[in-house]
């Protein structure tokens, strides 16, 4: 009797294992026509593409799209996984929001459709005068250039601009003083225990008396901050006399260290520099080398081809990347205990950060990606569910600009690098039942760039795409304060998409991405923010040069 | 015999696609190059034993990490050797005879190969990570650093560690039940004639259970070139390259290969050289064990 009632447990187990697992209180509406769309449910979730979707299948109600059939029903199938591309061609999904997947691999293989003609026809549908297109170009950075193949096709339309920085607790740099007043701006060079003067401290709300910050100017939305490494290397001494630790960030994610360290190198060598190491083609001005320990510039620019590309691992950029990268991980103060931990995962690190004003132990800064807020929601809701002080709308967070290099360098624009695995696509698929979606997902597509959607983007997520839109500043002024860092990022600064579609590049994907291109020394040391514990900037610097030489013959 | 034919024939082509099928894919991609253009098309070129030739030269590059690799692999087989296989025969003993807390030890032995793998990762790197540290502090009054986020010495021997526990599951399982089928009147003939545990051990259960270690031994062979050590699930694509291992390594060149198909032909070239040292091996090993067989059976 014992046997047989475990035998019935055990086979009621297995049963309830085959029921799926995905319950939905929709059902097909089959006096609709169907309009299924892919989403990777990942750092900027759907909620976003919610919106859309209630506006455009509204929009389109009394259109019929097949015989017999009234208005359109949009099915996303949200997953956290990304599918290969022979699973995408024998899906019936006619849209993909991907990320990290290879664009020119993917047209190689026929899994992407053609949309050329989409992206070039005006939107008049809805009121624009402009094309997708249009857009990209008046947003004015590299984009477009990535996207568009050689013979003038487009497979993909770039969709956000997530980057990795250093976001900062905006009221905890309130709470401890740690904005810097113009007093700090106009101290004297090398002055001693700045950390220690109240006088170069202040806790923000005086704006009139806030250091003008890296971009030079009073009033703008970086005052009081750091504007140069030399700035930021004493702001983290006075994290630590206010008693905060000043870094967390992710063990098990700590590609985002580098991610960050690569837009350090972004940030200093702007837009035409940082592109030489894609476009392999221009003159590179700033190639240095470590002589007695001091890093020299060359004196005259260098010719770039794809012959000495590896000459680009020379740029100042990355040294000061290394050596700000150094000032941190060699000292245990400036970060906290369980920032190396692989068991701290991207949102145990979220937690940690939000959690730790609480535990009497405040952390300034999270490494992390411009997403992160939306991906801690549950944190956000479980912490303002005991007191809504602490609820994502009460908390104010924000995107640190970076702080420059060198002092000459402060009033330049910040350029980042924004996703360039990030996008859009059309099932190539020539089976009917993608094949009779078309005309819905090119109205689709379409419609979710008009202003309206993109402002919805930025509104839901807090991030925004790679295209020409704007807000009001009333509209502005209502989103979080999170939101207005990262549109400042985008409108007043630059960012751009760090690829190219040269055979060399697209062959080697690998080699190029932002982790190996950027801090890769050797086959075993890929991590800076573990190596520079070990070694210093500058033989980091001698060591990447090394490493990209030799291998560049094979890269061929 | 129609029905038999209906029965076998869909396992028949899956077999013949997904196994055979890919295998000789492998094997021509591994002579390949492939190059995406700027169009988007691509062009696939036979380069000879280029691959491999690579492959072998990252081996015997100076700290590469494919040499690591290979040093570290013969490590972690050691210890499964010399550690894991004889402590799990005198745990298998002491459960077989069913000394003081059997049950607790084979509850807590077999625990690992229960849980999900994740589980039990998450759980070690947290007891690891935070309550060592903090037990360090409140017993010794020292500060240090998690184990699996301090010195590489540190990591690496706790993932030894972890590696020789969790690795000790099914065996210990499968140890014990053969000890139990020795029949009991040699063991009582043995005692008789003033055995000893120990030379019990040695002696009588070693040799009977001998067919069952061997196959074990046998087995535990192609893991040398696939064991990951647990790495993936403890660091995810960035473990430090001086603690990867073989199986950790070429995980790595297909995850790679997967976002970009120029790099499959390197990772098939990879694979196929390994399985060529694995099936000398392999057979040299039986050859070997076969000589030791004590060759008694009950």
């Amino acid at each position: 009797m014992k046997k047989k009632l475990i035998c019935v447990g055990l086979s009621l187990l297995t049963v309830f294992s085959c029921v799926a697992c995905r319950s939905t209180s929709e059902q097909i509406d089959e006096t609709r026509s169907q309009l299924y769309v892919f989403n990777y449910d990942a750092g900027f979730g759907s909620d976003w593409l919610k919106t859309a979707i209630e506006r455009f299948e509204a929009k389109y109600a009394d259109t019929s799209f097949e015989a017999g059939k009234q208005g359109v029903q949009v099915w996303v199938d949200n997953q956290i996984s990304i599918p290969d591309n022979n699973t995408v061609k024998g899906q019936n999904n006619a849209i993909y929001f991907l990320e990290e997947k290879d664009y020119y691999e993917g047209i190689s293989q026929g899994v992407y459709k053609d949309i050329t003609s989409w992206m070039k026809e005006p939107l008049t549908e809805y009121g624009e005068t402009e094309s997708i297109e249009d857009k990209m170009y008046a947003y004015g950075t590299t984009f477009p250039d990535f996207y568009k193949t050689s013979e003038g096709k487009y497979y993909a339309i770039p969709f956000h601009e997530g980057f990795w920085g250093i976001n900062y607790d905006v009221d905890l740099f309130g709470e401890k003083e740690l904005f810097m007043t113009t007093a700090f701006e106009e101290k004297s060079e090398g002055a001693s225990h700045a950390e220690s003067i109240p006088a170069y401290w202040s806790n923000g709300k005086e704006k009139s008396n806030l250091s003008k910050g890296p971009d030079g100017a009073a009033g703008t939305i970086d005052d009081g901050l750091p504007a140069t490494y030399d700035d930021f290397y004493v702001l983290l001494d006075r994290m630590l006399v206010r008693g905060v630790t000043p870094f967390h960030w992710s063990g098990k994610s700590i590609r985002y260290t580098t991610n960050m360290m690569y837009n350090l190198w972004v940030d200093y060598e702007g837009e035409e520099q940082m592109m030489l190491n894609y476009r392999m083609n221009g003159n590179a001005t700033d190639l240095s080398t470590i002589d007695g320990g001091a890093l020299v510039t060359d004196e005259t620019p260098l010719a770039i081809t794809q012959a000495n590309g590896y000459e680009l691992q020379r740029q100042a950029g990355k040294y000061y990347a290394l050596s700000f990268a150094q000032k941190i991980v060699t000292d245990k103060r400036y970060y906290n205990d369980l920032a190396y931990s692989p068991s701290e995962t991207h949102k145990t690190a979220q937690a940690t950060y939000l959690y730790s004003g609480l535990n009497g132990s405040p952390v300034a800064f999270l490494i992390d990606g411009s997403y992160w807020q939306r991906e801690a929601n549950a944190i956000f809701t479980e912490m303002g569910a005991v007191d809504e002080s602490y609820s994502r709308a009460s908390r104010k967070f924000g995107m640190l600009p970076f702080p420059k290099a060198t002092a000459k360098k402060v009033g330049e624009k910040q350029t980042i690098a924004g996703g360039a695995g990030s996008y859009m696509v059309v099932n190539g698929s020539s089976s009917a039942g993608v094949t009779k979606q078309m005309e819905m997902a090119k109205l689709f597509i379409q419609y979710i760039h008009t202003d309206e959607i993109l402002k919805v983007f930025t509104e839901n997520t807090g991030s925004t795409r790679p295209l020409d839109y704007d807000f009001t500043e009333a509209e502005m002024a209502a989103q979080p304060y999170y939101t207005q860092t990262i549109w400042n990022l985008h409108k007043n600064n630059k960012i751009i998409c760090p690829w190219a579609n040269t055979s060399l590049i697209i062959s080697n994907h690998d080699e190029f991405n932002d982790q190996n291109n950027g801090f890769k020394y050797s086959s075993v040391q890929t991590t800076p923010f573990e190596y520079l514990k070990e070694i210093s900037a500058e033989e980091a610097f001698g060591k990447l040069y090394d490493y990209k030489k030799n291998k560049w013959p094979q890269l061929g | 015999m129609w029905f038999c034919i209906a029965l076998v024939i869909l396992p028949m082509i899956q077999f013949a696609i997904f196994y055979v099928g890919v295998n000789i894919n492998s094997f021509v991609l591994a002579f390949k190059k492939i190059t995406i253009y700027e169009s988007g098309s691509s062009y696939t070129m036979w380069v000879g034993f280029d691959n491999f030739k690579r492959f072998l030269s990252e081996i015997f590059s100076d700290g590469g990490a494919l040499r690591y690799a290979v040093v570290n692999s013969l490590i972690h087989y050691a210890v499964s050797i010399l550690i894991n296989i004889p402590l799990l025969l005198l745990f298998a003993f002491y459960i077989y005879k069913r000394h003081f807390g059997h049950k607790v030890f084979q509850i807590m032995l077999y625990l690992p190969t229960i849980f999900s793998t994740l589980v039990m990762v998450i759980s070690f790197s947290y007891f690891v990570d935070r309550a060592v540290p903090y037990l360090g502090k409140i017993l010794f009054g020292k500060e240090m650093s998690g184990l699996l986020s301090g010195d590489l010495q540190a990591r690496y021997i706790t993932i030894l560690f972890y590696g020789t526990w969790s690795g000790f599951g099914s065996g210990l399982l499968m140890y014990a039940s053969a000890m139990r089928r020795i029949p009991e009147s040699v063991v009582e003939a043995a005692k008789l004639d003033g055995c000893s545990p120990i030379r019990e051990f040695l002696t009588i259960s070693i040799p009977l259970i001998y067919p069952t270690l061997s196959t074990f031994l046998l087995v535990s062979i192609p893991n040398l070139f696939r064991a990951q050590g647990c790495l993936f699930e403890f660091y995810g694509t960035l473990a430090d390259g001086r603690l990867q291992t073989l199986g950790y390594y070429m995980y790595l060149q297909i995850l790679s290969g997967s976002k970009n198909i120029a790099d499959l032909p390197y990772a098939s070239a990879g694979g196929l050289i390994l399985t060529a040292v694995a099936i000398p091996l392999t057979l040299g090993a039986r050859k070997l064990l076969n000589k030791l067989d004590p060759e008694v059976s009950y």
